[in-house]
């Protein structure tokens, strides 16, 4: 089964939230480390790593740099699970 | 083209402006000297040599002099006035400008000048930038404009700028508008206080010379013969053993003396008068209170020695 | 010629002249020719160099370009990243390597002497190999294309605003701009103006007023007690934020007056509330560097570590920027201490963040207050190891600080209390541009008098309290 976009985002939200410590945070596709607190290169790793153990795929280092916002990183999530549906 | 000349104008506009308060600047800066003058000659010791100090005899040099040399001890043992001139931590040129302008506004009958072996050397960087207190003097002083124009060829572009003469020296002008320091006609005592006696240092020094300077030099000489101005030389005892016998500079300072026929006053630096005792010294460099009245004393008997054997001849 | 000399000031109106009366196709050419001009000024023989690794760059980044296979890409990356970082590490790193070689060998009873080497660190040599390195990753991992025209990747590595002392650049920014290089606009003249103004001020009024009571003290920390020292020390920072800061500042200026963009180097680093955030507006083309090209690169290696692998790659990162700016203990330690501020924060930012949202602190100005200090302390600690020649000099510092109390040497402070106001202004300035951003305009007033009045007030300050015929810039050693 592919999951949906709506449930990446979700999920993707409670991770966010729980990364950064911010229990209200909610996602939008133009959402930028700018705008969220805490979210810099030292936690932006710590992201990384629990999308990647959330979702069970693995990012490649050339992947880092195309995630600039929020809407890149749900569109790169996606074509992940495409080729490895849960 | 609107653009541009919009554009000019503005730039114009913004010249001017800084023009109008350069010039502006330029009278407060000589305004403010004038007042640090009157209530601070000390503190404005370049401009009191240039335009006021007076003696029969007229003490030049740095630090080492500065605090070395006592005019009111020297009056009582050769019976004539003396200013001590000194400023400390200026190289030759310095003491080049203010012999020469003293020379000309009021002549003294005698000037002592205290110099090393290595003020003959090439003057360093931090020797030259330490002559932007003559600055001020650059329009009306023809040696401090020659002297100045060492810097770099674009001297007198820089000296176009009132504002740019006067830098740094605000706080200093300031300060000596409202404190006053207490000298014996430019004798300013050294005292051992956070200080401990020197140890004694001991080495070989050689410095080479400027051919620029040792032409300066030779003018000064010649000037003070021409003038009828009696031009002692002397070097002030410093707490180091030093061994000048390879000292090619120290060669050419007694060699010029001797044949240009000038006194030069060397045998209390390196003496055991001074180098056995600690405790005349403030530091390796510098005479403290006491060891400027010993020194002050035994180089006054030395003039007298040197005045009375020019007066058989 | 330095960015202090006048010759530069007559070689910058003579350059930015002639590139607008120049056709647009042979500016490229004429800012190359420029920049050579600049940097043969200062180092002949050295321009070879930075030829060569100009000619290397070029070379790899086309084959990287070109190449179809992705074993054959990296290859070439790997390579090309040894051949360019080379002649670096042996300027840098050849006596301390010589040193350490000797020591090792003298502890095992040996005494052997090895050939020593005297040459000196070719100026700006860090800043090309990075902004070359960063270029052939980019071009590795498809973030820029590789330039054909080897003038454009030239001038790239040798922009004279740049090559002496950063911004790093990247290439995605800068090379984009050089391929259409248009006239200068009005705008964009008065704005790099404005910025070499300040710049200037920065360096000439508090950087070199500062140096020169920071340098009397740390030169002679035998003489002075402990708190002069400290006094000294608390100086320091805002010496280097002004030096770099100032001097990053003439640069960006420089280049906006030939109409192109650089990067922003110093962000108000002082009112950064915690290290990481301090990290982020301090030296900012340095830190965005190392984060892409080693931070990131470590990081994603050893994500399986968690946390762990964080604080890891953190510490190497900063122990290689220490390393970068000096290859002696000292850096180290000054790079080990910012891996350790910032481990500390990033492990307790949960519960940081937490107790700053109970008790509603993010905009309480006495805690917003309190962070900067302490910020500040940690930095100003990390710096005395910046500033002193040897740890145990580091160590004796931080002793006497602790325990030799007494009065400030107050007296040798004077040449530099017109630093002290100038600091006061710049400190001032920045204040209002983080809390009242577009309040109280002084340079951007749109009062032409007013306006004008302020550049003419900054020019006087700088012709009657800068620091002119004096010392070296401090990063160009590095």
């Amino acid at each position: 089964m592919i999951m949906q976009k709506k449930e990446i985002i979700q999920t993707l939200t409670l991770i966010f939230r729980g990364t950064f410590g911010q229990p209200t945070l909610d996602l939008r596709d133009d959402l930028t480390a700018n705008d969220v607190e805490n979210w810099d290169s030292l936690t932006h790793m710590l992201l990384i790593t629990n999308i990647e153990n959330q979702f069970g795929f693995k990012f490649k280092l050339k992947d880092l740099n195309k995630m600039k916002q929020v809407g890149d990183m749900i569109t790169l999530i996606e074509s992940k699970l495409d080729i490895h549906p849960l | 083209m609107n653009h541009l000349n919009q554009l000019a104008t503005k730039i114009l506009a913004f010249i001017s402006l800084i023009i109008l308060l350069d010039f502006t600047a330029g009278y407060l800066f000589r305004y403010l000297e004038t007042k640090a003058l009157n209530n601070n000659p000390q503190g404005m010791i370049a401009e009191f040599t240039m335009w006021r100090a007076e003696g029969d005899i007229m003490i030049f040099g740095a630090s080492e002099a500065h605090g070395g040399l006592i005019p009111s001890l020297m009056k009582n043992k050769l019976g004539i006035s003396v200013f001590n001139c000194s400023n400390d931590a200026k190289p030759f040129y310095y003491q080049y400008c203010m012999i020469n302008t003293v020379i000309e506004r009021k002549k003294p009958k005698v000037i002592i000048w205290s110099i090393y072996s290595c003020d003959l050397n090439t003057p360093t960087k931090r020797d030259m930038n330490s002559l932007s207190v003559l600055n001020p003097f650059y329009d009306t002083n023809d040696y401090c404009k020659k002297v100045i124009n060492k810097k770099s060829k674009y001297e007198n572009l820089k000296m176009v700028s009132n504002l740019y003469r006067y830098n740094s020296r605000i706080l200093n002008l300031i300060s000596n508008i409202f404190s006053k320091t207490e000298t014996d006609r430019g004798y300013v005592a050294l005292s051992n206080s956070g200080y401990k006696y020197p140890t004694l240092k001991s080495g070989s020094e050689d410095c080479g010379i400027d051919s620029e300077i040792v032409d300066s030099f030779i003018e000064i000489i010649k000037k003070c013969k021409a003038t009828d101005v009696e031009l002692i030389l002397i070097i002030i005892p410093k707490f180091e053993n030093i061994n000048n016998s390879e000292n090619f500079g120290y060669k050419n300072l007694i060699e010029i003396c001797g044949k240009y026929d000038v006194p030069l006053i060397k045998e209390f630096y390196n003496s055991p008068i001074f180098l056995n005792d600690s405790t005349l010294f403030r530091d390796n460099d510098h005479l403290n209170d006491k060891g400027a009245r010993l020194f002050t004393a035994l180089l006054c008997d030395k003039i007298k020695q040197i005045r009375e054997t020019k007066c058989i001849h | 010629m330095t960015f202090t000399s006048l010759n530069f000031l007559f070689f910058f109106t003579i350059v930015v002249v002639l590139f607008n009366l120049i056709p647009q196709r042979v500016r490229v050419w004429f800012l190359l020719f420029a920049s050579y001009f600049f940097y043969i000024d200062l180092m002949p023989v050295f321009a070879i160099l930075l030829a060569l690794v100009t000619g290397c760059t070029y070379l790899f980044t086309r084959i990287i370009a070109n190449s179809k296979s992705a074993i054959g890409k990296h290859r070439v990356l790997v390579l090309g990243i040894i051949v360019i970082i080379s002649p670096l590490i042996f300027f840098k790193f050849f006596s301390f390597v010589n040193l350490v070689i000797t020591t090792l060998l003298f502890r095992c009873g040996l005494h052997v002497s090895l050939p020593t080497s005297s040459y000196i660190l070719p100026v700006g040599i860090s800043f090309y190999t990075f902004m070359a390195i960063g270029y052939l990753i980019d071009v590795y991992n498809e973030d820029v294309e590789s330039e054909s025209n080897i003038g454009i990747v030239a001038l790239f590595l040798a922009f004279f605003p740049i090559i002496l002392s950063g911004p790093i650049e990247r290439a995605g920014n800068l090379i984009p701009q050089f391929r259409k290089l248009q006239q200068t606009t009005y705008s964009d003249l008065v704005a790099g103006a404005k910025m070499v103004l300040w710049g200037y001020f920065l360096k000439l009024c508090i950087a070199d007023r500062l140096g020169l009571y920071v340098d009397l003290i740390f030169n002679n920390i035998h003489t002075y007690n402990g708190t002069t020292l400290l006094f000294a020390s608390v100086l320091f920072p805002f010496q280097l934020y002004a030096d770099l800061g100032g001097y990053s500042l003439i640069a960006i200026g420089v280049a906006r007056c030939l109409g192109i963009i650089v990067v922003p180097n110093f962000k108000r680093p002082f009112f950064a509330t915690s290290m990481s955030e301090f990290w982020r507006r301090w030296h900012m083309s340095l830190i965005k560097w190392l984060t892409n090209y080693i931070y990131t690169p470590l990081s994603f290696g050893l994500r399986r570590w968690k946390m762990s692998g964080i604080v890891t790659a953190l510490i190497l990162t900063f122990i290689i920027s220490g390393i970068w700016h000096g290859a002696e203990l000292t850096f180290f330690v000054w790079g080990l201490l910012q891996g350790i501020y910032l481990s500390i924060e990033v492990v307790t930012l949960k519960k940081r963040s937490e107790f700053k949202q109970k008790f509603c602190l993010n905009k309480n100005p006495w805690y917003i207050l309190i962070s900067c200090v302490w910020v500040f302390i940690l930095f100003s600690f990390s710096q005395i190891f910046g500033r002193c020649g040897s740890i145990g000099d580091a160590f004796y510092v931080i002793g006497k600080i602790l325990n030799v109390l007494g009065k400030i040497e107050w007296l040798k402070l004077m040449p530099s209390s017109l630093g002290l106001f100038s600091l006061t202004l710049l400190l001032i300035k920045d204040f209002l541009d983080e809390y009242y951003p577009n309040r109280f305009l002084l340079f951007e007033n749109k009062n032409i008098i007013i306006r004008h009045l302020s550049y003419a007030f900054i020019l006087i300050l700088i012709l009657t309290m800068g620091v002119f015929d004096s010392g070296q810039f401090i990063y160009f050693q590095f």
